[in-house]
């Protein structure tokens, strides 16, 4: 990372290590991992399922609940650690400094109340000052934000009255209600059909631009990474094996994990005949994780060191690093190997 | 495209909804009607009959119905309709204030168990489980023994065995929405614990509290009258649908009216809370449309219901 960049730095995540007490052993779904997020930037947070993308970000705001454990590091918002606040402290920041808006906007709304009551709510959980009136007006001008045609009468609507897509953007106007300076997007088009997706993406993007908002972008589809994101952190088994510009990761990959999920992105071209690609083997075991590296039993390039070594982080670009023994011997001999 | 093609703007949201279904329920409706009346004629009864009914007459005793005495007369030549009405009023009081204590001490501690779930959760459902295995009239002797007979402290052991069901029941509705996603979201956005517990908690287990509470009223109210007629409850001269039954027993052949007139007003009493909350129940929460699961009266009405013709 840049040192003349390290002014604007809005979360710092550092050596965050998350783990759950199963019946079945301790499971590490986050190992240590280290990640930044500047002003007005989106940072993707990419990786297959349980990668550990979403317990991370939860963390951040604090809404793991037991078993889950947070076994150290540091959540730096504006310099400040978060991570052990109270719940009263933690929900003055939550919805007013860092936002969230989720995978399934159909279950993210309270069956009883309309999407007004719930709007207004979240305004005056984070403003004491506003009056209802107030709440209401801001909250159906939050709502022409995302486009929505009739404000006024979506506040009197239930939430099983509405689409999947209409519903995220809902979501993200309750969730920008409070102008958040961070926003954090767990697979938000996930369960959306492609149509729809683009176009909350784009709506994301626009507003994103608009309130200058830093944003944290999890999600496993390259596309949607390609179109939003500035930098990238790709995840692998509780851990950030790679991390770059979008160029970096697009262009110049360094670690056998995003190559592989690269090359595992259907594309048009291939016949419908032929199966999906996909990476061979299973994920890790997270209540059982080696010495080693976390892909390496997956890894058509592993060695006998992958397997009893953590590799290390090796710096690539400025900006762009790759924990992979491959680099690791690179970058120490600075010959070139073959490039995989 | 606004949507008005396909649906009328009549937004009312599901309290609206379930008293639109509940209206659609003949009789639900009817008896939530006469379970009413009931309770207005004995709250007014100072107001509705002219004597006391303390007011003893020897001159006419275990007197058939007339104009004077509407249903009658007692063994002391007491009028039964008073009596029954201060009964009823003796009666329907405990019932009310015991399960609506049940309801606020419960509602709190399954509120508080499904809220911080946890250490304390372990701690209040076995204490819970304990008290819901204690037998009522054991309790009500206990209460009665410690505190003094005969100033109605059973009412303390109808509410404390009454607040298990209720604890329970908040518990279950209360963890099941916390374990939700539009929780998490609530969270998300800065909605601290006040507005969870008081917004989205309350609301959500409202209607099933709603129908508990009429099932726990219909108990209590037996309850009150089984130690009536025990003698551990309210005690003569005082009037309580329990006690006027145990003394009418004596008369049972030479003036069966004495007994009959109170047993019918706990019957009616008790029919139409029951299928009131089964009225409530079906209209505040759709899903459980299958008839086994509805109440015990409504399952005994659907016995005289015309068959379809399969059968």
């Amino acid at each position: 990372m840049d040192k003349d960049s390290m002014s604007d730095i809005l979360l710092d995540v550092r050596e965050l290590d998350v783990s759950f007490d199963t019946h079945t052993g301790k499971l590490h779904a986050v190992n240590k991992i280290s990640y930044a997020v500047r002003e007005g930037e989106v940072m993707g947070l990419v990786g297959e399922s349980g990668s550990g993308k979403t317990v991370s970000s939860y963390s951040i705001l604090g809404l793991l609940k037991p078993p889950a454990v947070i076994n150290g590091g540091r959540v730096l918002y504006k310099g400040r650690d978060i991570l052990g606040l109270s719940n009263k402290e933690a929900a003055a920041i939550r919805g007013r400094e860092i936002s969230m808006i989720f995978q399934n906007p159909m279950s993210c709304f309270d069956p009883v109340f309309t999407i007004g009551s719930q709007m207004t709510e979240t305004v005056l959980a984070n403003d004491k000052t506003a009056s209802k009136a107030e709440a209401a007006a801001r909250s159906i001008d939050m709502l022409r934000e995302v486009s929505i045609r009739n404000p006024g009468q979506l506040m009197r609507r239930y939430s099983y009255e509405l689409s999947g897509g209409m519903l995220q953007r809902v979501m993200i106007a309750m969730a920008l209600l409070c102008k958040p300076k961070l926003l954090i997007a767990d697979e938000p088009t996930t369960a959306l059909d492609v149509t729809i997706q683009a176009a909350i993406i784009q709506i994301l993007k626009k507003l994103q631009k608009q309130h200058n908002m830093a944003m944290l972008y999890i999600t496993h589809n390259f596309g949607i990474v390609a179109e939003i994101c500035d930098r990238v952190s790709v995840m692998c088994g509780g851990y950030i094996v790679e991390q770059g510009s979008t160029d970096d990761i697009f262009y110049s990959s360094a670690h056998p994990y995003t190559q592989l999920l690269m090359k595992m992105v259907p594309r048009m071209d291939t016949p419908l005949s032929e199966p999906l690609p996909y990476i061979e083997g299973l994920p890790s075991d997270p209540t059982a994780l080696g010495e080693g590296c976390v892909f390496c039993t997956r890894c058509p390039y592993s060695r006998d060191i992958c397997r009893e070594k953590k590799p290390p982080e090796v710096s690539l670009a400025p900006g762009h690093t790759a924990s992979c023994w491959l680099r690791a011997d690179n970058a120490s001999a600075e010959s070139g190997r073959p490039s995989v | 495209m606004n949507g008005k093609v396909l649906r009328s703007d009549r937004a009312g949201g599901i309290w609206k909804d379930a008293l639109r279904r509940f209206c659609a329920n003949r009789i639900a409706v009817i008896s939530l009607a006469v379970f009413l009346l009931i309770c207005l004629s004995c709250a007014l009864a100072p107001w509705l009959t002219k004597y006391s009914y303390t007011a003893i007459n020897v001159h006419n005793t275990l007197a058939k119905p007339s104009a004077e005495h509407w249903l009658g007369t007692d063994n002391l030549g007491r009028d039964i309709l008073t009596r029954t009405l201060y009964g009823g009023r003796m009666t329907l009081r405990i019932a009310f204030a015991s399960t609506v204590t049940a309801l606020i001490i419960g509602s709190v501690i399954g509120l508080a168990a499904g809220y911080f779930g946890g250490r304390f959760d372990f701690l209040i459902s076995p204490v819970m489980d304990i008290v819901a295995s204690i037998p009522v009239i054991l309790l009500a002797l206990v209460f009665e023994a410690a505190l003094g007979w005969g100033r109605g402290n059973f009412m303390y052991a109808i509410a404390i065995a009454a607040i298990p069901q209720f604890a329970r029941l908040v518990h279950v509705c209360a963890a099941s929405v916390m374990g939700s996603e539009y929780i998490q979201a609530a969270r998300a956005l800065g909605v601290g614990p006040f507005g969870i517990i008081s917004r989205h908690i309350i609301h959500n287990v409202a209607p099933a509290l709603i129908v508990r509470f009429t099932g726990a009223l219909a108990e209590s109210m037996l309850t009150c009258t089984v130690l009536g007629y025990l003698s551990i409850g309210i005690n003569p001269p005082t009037p309580e649908w329990g006690n006027i039954i145990y003394h009418a027993r004596n008369y049972i052949r030479l003036a069966p009216h004495l007994m009959i007139i109170p047993c019918a007003a706990i019957s009616l009493t008790g029919i139409s809370v029951s299928l009131a909350g089964d009225g409530l129940r079906d209209a505040l929460d759709p899903r459980g449309e299958l008839p086994a699961a509805r109440g015990l009266t409504a399952g005994f009405l659907s016995l005289f219901k015309r068959r379809g013709a399969a059968n």
